[in-house]
């Protein structure tokens, strides 16, 4: 049942963790701000309160960076999981 | 007797039913619920009298059931039922227009990257890969910082981040579409492309665009909430739930209702507005 009917199984919930993942990420800016959690989150909100305009460029593509890891990593267990799917 | 009249009713109705459609109750909840919020809305002077921005700190933190404020008032004693509905004005507006101008764009964009296909096919997709590698708030939070506070911005940053979604599930639409004996006839009874694009095509690749738009606006008045909630959304006089949620935050362990109540007002939005669009993806599946 692991080897067989969870790796078939996994591909959809893997694809689905994947966008909320960056979902999540996304969502750290409010939850850091409820709980004055001291993160990245709080250094975007702080640097928008202080109209610093690059800490705010530095932390979105920080983000991006992570969104886009991710995303790669989705891919690529994704195609390790299902052997019809090729990566370019 | 009976065996004979049972068998024999329920295949005279059954059919019929099919044919007619069963009211799809998830749809009519949804509906109902948003035209009553949209009515709530729209009335506001009619069911409140107070006014939503008027301070009296003499009344201030007035419980709920108050006389004259039926929902309490908040910490500068405005009442919070007006604020409330005045907020939904607000709130429901800026979503649904916010949700309008990128479905628009990214559907016609969405069509002519399909239709076209080439150089301009390959230059958008790259360009909503590029926007869909940041994650939606941190982005849109970023464009209304740049462009400053204020419903313009939230306007412009919602729909720069936003027509992608509609731009790539039309495309993936067109591509099928495009290759159908219907479009392929259109084609060689040399119609205009704007009329094949616009009359034959849009109408049949558009319906999975709407149903995402539903789903979109629950996300897009989370946004203008969170917005106000981090400072960012419409201005501080004006009622915003998101402003309101921000206010009564310091007072949640003594007066809870004060941030429960536009929590409260979002997630009933958020419930119609995916009724809708679950009920709209239930009608199209029967079709």
């Amino acid at each position: 049942m692991l080897a067989h009917a969870l790796r078939n199984a996994a591909v959809s919930s893997i694809t689905v963790l994947g966008v909320n993942i960056a979902y999540l990420v996304g969502s750290t800016l409010v939850v850091e701000r409820v709980f004055s959690l001291p993160g990245i989150g709080t250094l975007m909100i702080d640097g928008i309160f202080n109209r610093d305009f690059p800490v705010v460029q530095g932390v979105t593509m920080v983000f991006a960076v992570m969104v886009v890891a991710v995303n790669l990593l989705t891919d690529v267990t994704h195609a390790s999981l299902d052997p019809r799917v090729r990566l370019p | 007797m009976i065996s004979l009249t049972l068998p024999g009713r329920s295949a005279r109705t059954l059919p019929t039913r099919r044919r007619t459609g069963r009211p799809n109750g998830t749809l009519v909840v949804g509906l109902v619920l948003l035209a009553l919020l949209v009515l709530a809305a729209i009335c506001a002077p009619l069911i409140t009298s107070a006014d939503p921005i008027a301070q009296d700190l003499t009344k201030a933190l007035l419980p709920p059931g108050s006389p004259n404020h039926l929902l309490g008032t908040d910490r500068l004693g405005r009442d919070v039922l007006a604020r409330l509905l005045y907020g939904a004005r607000v709130d429901l507006r800026v979503g649904v227009l916010a949700v309008a101008t990128p479905f628009v764009l990214g559907s016609l964009l969405g069509l002519l990257a399909g239709w076209v296909g080439g150089w301009f096919d390959t230059l958008l997709m790259r360009i909503v890969d590029m926007v869909v590698a940041f994650p939606f708030f941190v982005l849109v939070i970023a464009l209304v910082f740049a462009l400053g506070a204020g419903t313009t911005s939230i306007y412009v940053a919602i729909t720069l981040v936003g027509w992608v979604a509609y731009a790539r599930i039309v495309r993936g639409e067109v591509l099928v579409a495009k290759n159908q004996e219907y479009a392929l006839a259109a084609r060689v009874s040399g119609l205009p492309t704007w009329r094949i694009l616009l009359r034959h095509l849009l109408p049949n690749v558009i319906l999975q665009a709407v149903v995402f738009s539903m789903s979109d606006i629950v996300l897009t008045i989370l946004a203008i909430v969170t917005l106000g909630y981090l400072g960012l959304g419409v201005p501080p006089p004006t009622p915003d739930w998101g402003s309101m949620i921000q206010d009564g935050q310091q007072f949640m362990l003594t007066h809870w209702y004060l941030p429960a109540l536009p929590g409260f007002a979002v997630v009933l939005t958020g419930l119609a507005l995916a009724l809708i669009a679950d009920g709209l993806v239930e009608r199209m599946g029967r079709r």
